[in-house]
């Protein structure tokens, strides 16, 4: 997916409500969209601020036919996947991506 | 309903445990927060072949929100006389609040209060002569406070060189006078009952 395309379609899906997050241990701490310390209207105001060279797109690890979206503004790390027409959102402060 | 999950919903998510992506069900479920607490009724996904919870509802992240934000939250107990705590309850109804729903009319005094800015500190000083204040307090009351209100009302005690307890029972005795309206029109709008009603 072009980063332009990315884009567009991550922040619609989070002003539209569409994002789901996937379990993992402590999430609520790593996970500033699910503990809501970030809101969904400023993780798409932070991702529409992103540029290309902040972006990157690689399969899942365990499905290749999914791509990860990564998008690494200054202090975040957000990473997005498409399945199905669902969106798995994660937003992360940068160095705790884990 | 479309902008939120149904128990018994279906959805496709990555499971850890069987590798890739799996079909699981909605349910609402307890969710045990990294500090041990549990919170209730969490609407996450669970793979239906080997059970373990694979995702969670975005409609869900208000109880995680609230659930960690009470971690961080400042409690203090106040004694009130009876009345004091009458006259509360006598606000709540009046705006077609529950009676108990004490947390609602801090909420209210405390937004009040605040807004007021330093006019308070007078405004709390002239109610020195109050004979409620005089009142035998029989009864505890709990307060709960977000850090960012309770680090500014501290500032509000630290002006008025007044402890927690004074100021509150002094603000409920200008919730009966100079404050009453503004108050009224705070706890409105957790009723929702539109103003000049």
């Amino acid at each position: 997916m072009s980063f332009t395309d990315a884009r567009r379609k991550v922040v619609e899906a989070l002003r539209n409500g569409n994002v789901f997050h996937v379990a993992r241990k402590d999430m609520e701490e790593k996970n500033w969209l699910w503990a809501r310390r970030i809101s969904r209207e400023e993780a798409a105001a932070i991702i529409e601020g992103t540029r290309g060279t902040q972006f990157s797109c690689s399969p899942y690890h365990q499905d290749p036919s999914v791509e990860v979206l990564v998008f690494r503004p200054s202090d975040s790390h957000i990473k997005c996947y498409l399945r199905n027409g669902v969106w798995f959102i994660s937003f992360h402060k940068a160095g705790d991506e884990s | 309903m479309r902008s939120i999950v149904l128990e018994g919903d279906k959805v496709e998510a990555p499971c850890e445990k069987c590798g890739g992506f799996v079909p699981a069900t909605w349910r609402y479920l307890p969710y045990r927060l990294a500090d041990g607490r549990v919170v209730d009724d969490v609407m996450q996904a669970q793979c239906d072949t080997c059970g373990q919870v694979v995702a969670a509802a975005d409609q869900s992240a208000h109880l995680i929100k609230q659930a960690l934000d009470d971690r961080s939250a400042h409690r203090t107990k106040v004694r009130l006389p009876q009345e004091m705590l009458d006259f509360v309850s006598l606000q709540l109804s009046q705006t077609g609040l529950d009676a108990t729903a004490y947390e609602h009319f801090w909420h209210a005094l405390f937004r009040v209060c605040l807004d007021q800015g330093p006019d308070i500190i007078a405004g709390l000083i002239k109610t020195a002569e109050d004979p409620a204040l005089d009142a035998p307090r029989r009864v505890t009351v709990n307060l709960s406070m977000g850090q960012h209100v309770d680090a500014l009302f501290q500032h509000v005690c630290k002006l008025a060189k007044m402890d927690t307890s004074k100021v509150i029972r002094r603000l409920i005795v200008l919730a009966d006078g100079e404050l009453h309206d503004k108050i009224v029109l705070a706890l409105r709008q957790f009723a929702l009952v539109p103003a000049g009603r």
